[in-house]
């Protein structure tokens, strides 16, 4: 039982880690555009430190996936967490776009607010480096589970020699 | 060795896992308390005491109007003085300010805002600034000219009040809103504001109110 809700908090925060891409790229571009910061110009190195932890994440996600990090994708503890940081982050960007109670997306008529998601960006930093430096930790734990594994094996090999 | 190192590792990882968990779960809860907040509105029903008072506020400044109309004894520096208090009265009927609100209904923070902006544009520019500031310097009967500065104080106190509730307000789109330590539990901040907004109009009002019945009482001064 656990093993399945576990392959599905999995999948799922999978899902929203790639849906919050382009949202945050549209958000972080208005905002951009709105100071008239270029994205793509003098001012890349800014848009890339905004994007780079979700980069970061769907590469280290991948490596999960297709190299058989057991000791990630197995971690309950790690997923639920993940999958806990997605919907904080979905939220972030909902209420951005959504929220009309709060003043500035009503008074300067933006579809935006700008205002609320800047003041997000670094909690989301913290939460997705967070994410990816337990992960890469989990991963070398992963890979010295394996040279443990190698060792009994040639261990064995050694003994029917 | 490299069991010492694993479990090391694994330590640290957790840790930071569990750093993470209370992060996200604080942003979760904080993001639910500030929405909650900044969704409560503001009923006004008929009853209300400060929309009563507002209404009948304007309804005697409206009587005094149409007793200094019906005077016989007018002289020019009060004729001066009701057409300034009758462009005041016609601001504060004018549409968007506390005394056109409708009752019976809910008011966002959006349009307490606007209530308050409407309260600096209109009543502080379009009558104190246009109308009554000259006070001091006209040829008016002394009782008007004694009462001029506690009326620039006056109104300088009001209008520094209202901007406060502006400035709150404006604060709702970030959680300087709701982080401030004596805030654990929801509060209704947009309901003190509104109350120091409509306590402004009702307070403005009563100023021309005073002037009102001053141009039917005031002898005719030098």
């Amino acid at each position: 039982m656990l093993k399945i809700l576990n392959k599905i908090i999995l999948h799922l925060k999978n899902i929203i880690l790639i849906l919050l891409v382009p949202v945050t790229i549209y958000i972080v571009g208005y905002m951009f555009e709105r100071i008239g910061k270029e994205m793509f110009g003098e001012h890349l190195l800014e848009f890339i430190d905004v994007l780079f932890p979700f980069i970061l994440l769907i590469i280290l996600n991948l490596i999960n996936l297709f190299a058989k990090q057991e000791e990630v994708k197995d971690n309950f503890y790690y997923n639920i967490t993940s999958l806990l940081c997605m919907i904080v982050i979905s939220i972030f960007c909902y209420r951005a776009l959504m929220d009309s109670n709060m003043y500035f997306l009503n008074k300067y008529k933006y579809h935006i607010n700008f205002n609320y998601f800047s003041d997000q960006i670094a909690p989301i930093k913290v939460m997705l480096y967070g994410l990816s430096v337990s992960n890469i930790l989990l991963m070398i734990s992963n890979a010295i589970k394996i040279e443990n594994k190698e060792i009994k094996e040639t261990k064995k090999v050694n003994k029917s020699k | 060795m490299k069991k010492f190192i694993k479990d090391y590792i694994k330590i640290i990882s957790t840790t930071l896992i569990g750093l993470v968990f209370v992060l996200a779960s604080f942003y979760l809860m904080i993001n639910y308390n500030h929405s909650e907040e900044i969704k409560k509105q503001v009923y006004i029903s008929y009853n209300d005491s400060r929309y009563q008072e507002g209404q009948e506020i304007l309804r005697k400044i409206n009587d005094n109007l149409v007793k200094f109309q019906n005077n016989s004894n007018k002289s020019n520096a009060k004729v001066l003085m009701y057409n300034s208090i009758l462009n005041c009265y016609n601001v504060l009927q004018s549409e968007g300010t506390f005394f056109t609100l409708k009752p019976e209904k809910s008011y966002s923070s959006y349009e307490i805002y606007e209530l308050g902006e409407n309260f600096q544009s209109k009543l502080i520019n379009s009558c104190y600034v246009l109308n009554l500031s000259y006070l001091k310097t006209e040829d008016l009967p002394n009782e008007f000219k004694d009462v001029a500065p506690f009326v620039t104080s006056y109104v300088d106190s009001i209008n520094a009040n209202v901007q406060d509730s502006l400035a709150e307000i404006e604060n709702n789109s970030s959680y300087f809103y709701t982080t401030n330590i004596t805030s654990a539990t929801i509060r209704n901040y947009l309901n003190s504001d509104y109350s120091t907004i409509a306590n402004a109009y009702i307070d403005f009002a009563n100023i021309i109110l005073n002037l009102s019945e001053n141009i039917n009482s005031v002898g005719e001064g030098v």
